[in-house]
């Protein structure tokens, strides 16, 4: 089970929070921020799994392997974002960061050049592409023309008003001064290895 | 119109920026009022608008009608936002679940496929036990959906269901099999999903599935199904040991021919936590497996630049220690290496492994590249980062050198680039001490250099959590109660390095003396022996002090260390530590006091009255301390000490002019007063302590003659008797019998097992004669010439200058020059060889040599060359297996309590305790106890009247319907409740014929409910509301019927 998916910025700012089970607002945000003070002092050379964080961490030493607990917690780094996914142990890590990966560069083509303002944007089309992937916490299709053209497909059946397409987001019109973040592309492709061979 | 969309909000957060605090409460404000506007598109963009906000942490519970109105929309846009908003925000106590029902029905009916998939996504987050129950017959339909799109959906959806209503399982379970051989690859994928899961619940129930999943690991070609299907092996293989012959040709070929990294892993994975591994331990086949495995997560560790392989290669290796520890051994080359490694995560998990593979011939050289690491800085940064720091402020001792140097460390670190995370350092220290304490010590090659690394890792030890009052400064009881709880209740880091060194020298005597001189480092330097900030690693004290208490005799110094524990400045220490001085203070004191062969000459007389008068004072000085402990122990002691310093005032000293007024007086012999040598040292004596397990009390063996069925026998009142009394006064005991228990009792009480260590220069030896061949370890094998790379100068310099007295009088030993100039290990230069480098010269003559010296009075005298004999805990042994059997008693239940209060600690976890051992079979015996047991029901009906008072209390009201809490832990608990609750309004329904309905709707109830499980009584309030739920309830109970046959043909066919 994936227990949640996390999306922040270099600054901690959360860019979606998605978690399947149900927990308080509160608690989300203490972990957050836990999981962030973590990831934030990772030189960029470390690896992508992270210890569990003091909210996660368990009083007693029971076994891990016959609970649902979350064991895992997985990040990867693209320009200004971090993406975290927490999983108990019956999800492969390394598994887990190639579905990072693969929800990226959805998103890139979702997005052509995804950044960091296309997602605080459009908050809504991002929720969905997850959904595609993941549902309740289950991994549910990993192919990314699948995902894409089905977000795709389901933006068509939607009248939605024009500002709210991913297409027409006014992005050089957005008031990105005073921002840390410019829109950066994220620039990812070919440059991680992947541990899931059938993904192409 | 005025209202703010989104992309408004989202804009106006990034202007206002610095106080966008205000702006947010001022949106929500405006949110509230929008969501309850009549215009679906304004209440719609408010929702929106707060689903954002909640990201950020505002709570949107508050709108949770509003949600569901929105859900209801019409239009697909609206119907989205509404289902994310139920997706972030809703929670199972949300009341407006209740409402949701038909909404969901009607969604789950679309013939969109993407309002079908927002249902079913929907519904996967927000599902109750009642949603459960009442959509299950829905989503086992939509799971033969002639769109895959959607059947993927469904089936992932369903273990959701499970784990709110697990009957749905039964009902399910035939269609969820059929989605194996679907015709897509997602689904399929899915569906091994969700078997996935439910196996590890209940392995047992999957069993029938292994030849079809089997047949899916061998042609699938998805990647990411296969790692599902062999973690799914891997929960089977220990039911179904016959699976792991048929398992291993595919798994293996996968090994052997996969590119795909994560597969590999996965499969290595697979076949250590399957049991696999394990199974086959002792076969050719299994050894192949296993040396393939080690192979490959070798190359894991030695790829280049990929961080995330190391990772899991050490994870993997950590498991297979304890099956295949010697394959793993063989690697330790690469594995040492990542111990080094600089990322931190990976250091920590190599070094979880390697305490678990540590042997005698490593260990020394694991702790030193430990050791090394906590060193902060080289040598000669540090003296440039001292430079610095004096240039910039300090005008501190210079003359104290080296000393000063290494204390300073912390504070060079924090400035320099290498900084270790204060857990982290934590963390190795004590990992230091688990590795070479295991196993009492049985990796343990030479006892002093531990001491000499206990000591030295005192200074490492990083800050307290706690800084409250600073460096130095006591805190308060309740300060250190704060301070353990913030530090998850873990020992501090110093204490443990105490503990070890009070169990190395309590455990093994012949080191007790180096051991006790350690601990009078550490008390009489306390102020230059510990990091200089942070007060770390202070609590070693606590050891240090009880140490150089009760093995006085073997004190360096006595007189300099009652001195240091004398000293006004330790009142300030941690309240226990100070009282464990109070505790060593009359220890030491009588050790120096009590010695009436000495003479009571006046000189004495006066340097015992000055030491009293000082314990006096100083203990005057603690009898009005605020933390209990002390002031009891300091005011018990006082009164000791008044009454000794009166007797010494009144015994008038040998040769004394004063009293006798004769100058040539010496004909009277005075004694020291009577109080110095023998109130006080009486207070002391007793038997040797001797480590004693935790569990030793309950082991104390019941005499073979004696037969605790039978009456008294007087030799038990002999025994008990003569535990209180000390054995030398038995002797007119005259029965034979009793003597011989006695006998048997006293070698079980006062003789320590004896663990015998094989000497460290056989070890050595061995090291030495395949040092040839192993050419890797050159750069950091050599044992012992490397300790100056980890110890520091003034340990390193102490320990040579031992070791050279220790081996004066060794007639083979190559003496060291005095004019040598040694300066440094030097292997490969010219002509200074560091003689500590050769020991091969000493160990030759091992036994032969010790016997010789053994007698002898300091030094070298009691070496731990020889055989070192460590005391085991006493009473250790034997019923391992119960207590292995509490052990995890303890651990089952501490997990029911988890799974009972839920979300409190364990933030993310799923609570599937309902799935936990739930069987696809409707249990037989049941079907016949229905049968049979009208009558019984009819009972139990009565008895449930009578708890519906009781039951009564604990039922919450919500809305319309009532949401029914249930106390104790009954693992079907939600669809109990949900069956009590149709049954009360079908029975009022029913009117007259209630009694006869009742008692056959019971039995259903029985049908589904395991043998021996308590009902649990609910209900209430059930007969007002009975009019109003009339018709719904109605409608359900034909459902639940049609549901349940099918549930049984399920089941059956199943069976057969």
């Amino acid at each position: 089970m994936i227990n949640a998916v996390l999306v922040f910025n270099n600054n901690g700012q959360p860019r979606l929070s998605k978690f399947y089970s149900q927990i308080d607002v509160n608690l989300q945000q203490r972990l957050l921020s836990e999981i962030f003070t973590l990831v934030a002092n990772r030189p960029p050379s470390a690896c992508n799994f992270l210890p569990l964080p003091p909210l996660l961490q368990k009083t007693s030493s029971e076994a891990l392997s016959d609970t649902d607990q979350p064991t895992r917690i997985i990040y990867r780094h693209y320009a200004t974002l971090y993406f975290i996914i927490i999983a108990d142990d019956l999800e492969s890590e390394l598994g887990l960061l190639d579905l990072i990966q693969v929800f990226v560069e959805c998103l890139d083509r979702i997005f052509e050049n995804v950044c960091e303002l296309d997602l605080i944007f459009n908050f809504e089309t991002l929720h969905q592409v997850l959904a595609e992937m993941i549902q309740g916490g289950g991994v549910v299709e990993v192919d990314r023309a699948t995902i894409v053209e089905s977000v795709k497909k389901a933006a068509k059946v939607t009248k939605r008003p024009q500002a709210m397409l991913p297409d027409t987001t006014p992005r050089a019109g957005s008031p990105s001064s005073g921002r840390s973040t410019p829109p950066v592309s994220m620039g990812h492709r070919g440059s991680f290895t992947s541990y899931v061979l059938s993904l192409g | 119109m005025f209202e703010k969309s989104l992309y408004d909000l989202i804009r106006g957060l990034r202007a206002h920026k610095g106080n966008e605090k205000a702006y947010i409460a001022q949106s929500l404000q405006e949110c509230r009022t929008e969501a309850k506007s009549n215009d679906m598109d304004i209440k719609c963009a408010a929702i929106l608008k707060l689903i954002y906000l909640e990201m950020f942490g505002y709570s949107m519970s508050w709108a949770s009608f509003h949600v569901l109105e929105v859900m209801s929309s019409q239009k697909f846009v609206q119907k989205r936002v509404g289902y994310l908003a139920a997706v972030q925000s809703f929670r199972l106590d949300t009341d407006v679940l209740m409402l949701a029902t038909n909404l969901l029905k009607k969604d789950l009916s679309s013939p969109n496929q993407f309002e079908l998939s927002l249902a079913i996504n929907g519904l996967s987050h927000i599902v109750s036990p009642s949603l459960a129950r009442d959509l299950t017959p829905d989503l086992i339909a939509k799971m033969n959906h002639s769109n895959p799109y959607i059947r993927k959906k469904a089936v992932l959806v369903m273990y959701k269901i499970f784990l709110q209503f697990p009957e749905a399982l039964r009902t399910s379970f035939p269609r969820l099999r059929e989605r194996l051989e679907d015709n897509d690859e997602t689904v399929i994928s899915a569906t091994v999903n969700v078997i996935c899961e439910l196996a590890r619940k209940n392995p047992k129930n999957y069993l029938p599935l292994a030849p079809q999943l089997f047949k899916l690991l061998t042609t699938s070609k998805n990647n990411w199904m296969t790692i599902k299907i062999i973690k799914l092996f891997a929960s089977l293989t220990p039911l179904e040991p016959r699976l792991v012959k048929k398992l291993v040709p595919p798994i293996s070929n996968i090994i052997k021919t996969t590119p795909a990294m994560s597969l590999l892993y996965e499969c290595i994975n697979g076949l250590i936590s399957g049991g696999l591994l394990t199974y086959l331990a002792d076969t050719p086949d299994g050894e192949d497996l296993a040396t393939l495995c080690v192979n490959k997560l070798r190359g894991f560790l030695v790829v280049e630049g990929d961080s995330n392989l190391k990772y899991v290669a050490l994870l993997a290796l950590t498991k297979l220690t304890k099956t295949h520890g010697y394959l793993v051994a063989a690697e330790k080359d690469v594995i040492l290496e990542c111990i080094d490694d600089e990322d931190v995560s990976i250091r920590l998990r190599a070094l979880e492994l390697v305490v678990g593979m540590v042997d005698v011939e490593i260990l020394q050289q694991v702790v030193g590249r430990l050791l090394r690491q906590l060193k902060p800085v080289s040598q000669q940064e540090l003296e440039e980062e001292e430079r610095r720091e004096r240039e910039r402020e300090y005008e501190e001792d210079e003359e104290d050198g080296e000393e000063e140097l290494t204390t300073k460390a912390p504070e060079g670190r924090k400035a320099g680039a290498v900084s270790l995370p204060d857990d982290y350092k934590d963390g190795v220290i004590r990992r230091i001490l688990e590795m070479c304490s295991k196993d009492t010590y049985a990796n343990m090659p030479d006892f002093e250099w531990y001491i000499d690394v206990l000591v030295q890792l005192v200074r490492y030890c990083p800050g307290e959590s706690t800084k409250g009052g600073g460096a130095g400064q006591g805190l308060d009881d309740e300060d250190f109660e704060e301070a353990f709880m913030a530090g998850g209740g873990k020992v501090d880091v110093g204490e443990e390095i105490g503990r070890e060194l009070r169990n190395v020298a309590v455990r093994v005597k012949t080191v007790r003396r180096p051991a006790t001189e350690a601990a009078e480092l550490l008390v009489g330097r306390s102020s230059t022996m510990f990091p200089a900030s942070g007060g770390g690693g202070r609590r070693v004290l606590l050891a240090a002090a009880w140490l150089v208490g009760e093995f006085a005799e073997h004190l360096r110094n006595p007189n300099e260390t009652i001195d240091s524990l004398l000293q006004t400045s330790n009142a300030s220490l941690p309240p226990d530590v100070v009282a464990t001085y109070v505790q060593t203070i009359p220890k030491v004191y009588s050790y120096l006091t009590s010695n009436d062969s000495i003479a009571w000459t006046p000189q004495r007389k006066s340097v015992v009255t000055l030491l009293t008068n000082r314990v006096v004072e100083f203990l005057e000085s603690l009898s009005s301390s605020p933390h209990l402990e002390v002031q009891e122990r300091a005011v018990g002691f006082l009164e000791i000490f008044r009454l000794a310093k009166e007797a010494i005032a009144e015994q008038p000293a040998n040769g004394a002019v004063y009293k006798d007024g004769d100058e040539e007086g010496l004909q009277d012999e005075y004694d020291p007063p009577l109080i110095l040598t023998q109130a006080i040292p009486s207070l002391f004596h007793g038997f040797e302590l001797n480590p004693v397990a935790p569990r030793a009390q309950r082991k104390v063996p019941v005499p073979d003659n004696l037969d605790l069925d039978a009456a008294i026998n007087p030799q038990l009142a002999f025994l008990l008797s003569s535990a209180d009394y000390d054995a030398g006064t038995v002797e007119d005991v005259d029965f034979a019998g009793a003597k011989a228990a006695d006998e048997e009792f006293e070698k079980f009480y006062y003789q320590k097992p004896v663990v015998i260590v094989e000497t460290a220069a056989q070890r050595i030896d061995r090291a030495a004669a395949t040092a040839g061949n192993h050419t890797t370890e050159k750069n950091h094998g050599s044992y012992q010439s490397g300790e100056d790379t980890y110890l520091d100068p003034d340990i390193v310099a102490r320990r040579k200058a031992e070791r050279r007295e220790r081996n004066k009088d060794d007639p083979f030993y190559i003496g060291s020059n005095a004019t040598s100039g040694r300066t440094s290990p030097n292997p490969l230069g010219g002509e200074h060889f560091d003689i500590d480098s050769i020991p091969i010269m000493k160990l030759e003559l091992g036994d032969g040599g010790v016997d010789l010296v053994k007698g002898s009075v300091r030094g070298g005298a009691a070496v731990p060359r020889v055989k070192v004999e460590i005391a085991g805990d006493e009473g250790e042994g034997e019923d391992d297996g119960e207590e292995k059997a509490v052990a995890t008693a303890g651990g089952v239940g501490s997990m029911r309590r988890k799974g009972k209060k839920g979300r409190g600690r364990d933030i993310l976890n799923v609570d599937s305790s309902n799935l936990v051992g739930f069987s696809l079979e409707e249990p037989e015996e049941d079907l016949l106890a229905q049968e049979e047991d009208v009558a019984k029901a009819k009972k139990e009906v009565e008895k449930l009247r009578g708890e519906m008072a009781r039951a009564a209390e604990r039922v919450r009201v919500a809305s319309t319907q009532q949401t029914i809490e249930v106390a104790p832990t009954v693992s079907q608990q939600p669809t109990e409740v949900a069956k009590k609750k149709k049954k009360k309004p079908v029975k009022d329904d029913d009117g007259g014929d209630g009694e006869t309905k009742k008692v056959k709707k019971k039995k259903k109830k029985d049908g589904t409910t395991t043998a021996g499980e308590p009902l649990v009584a609910v209900g209430g309030a059930g007969e007002e509301e009975a009019e109003e739920t009339k018709p719904v309830v109605k409608k359900k109970k034909k459902k639940r019927r049609s549901s349940i046959a099918e549930a049984g043909g399920g089941a059956g066919e199943d069976a057969r």
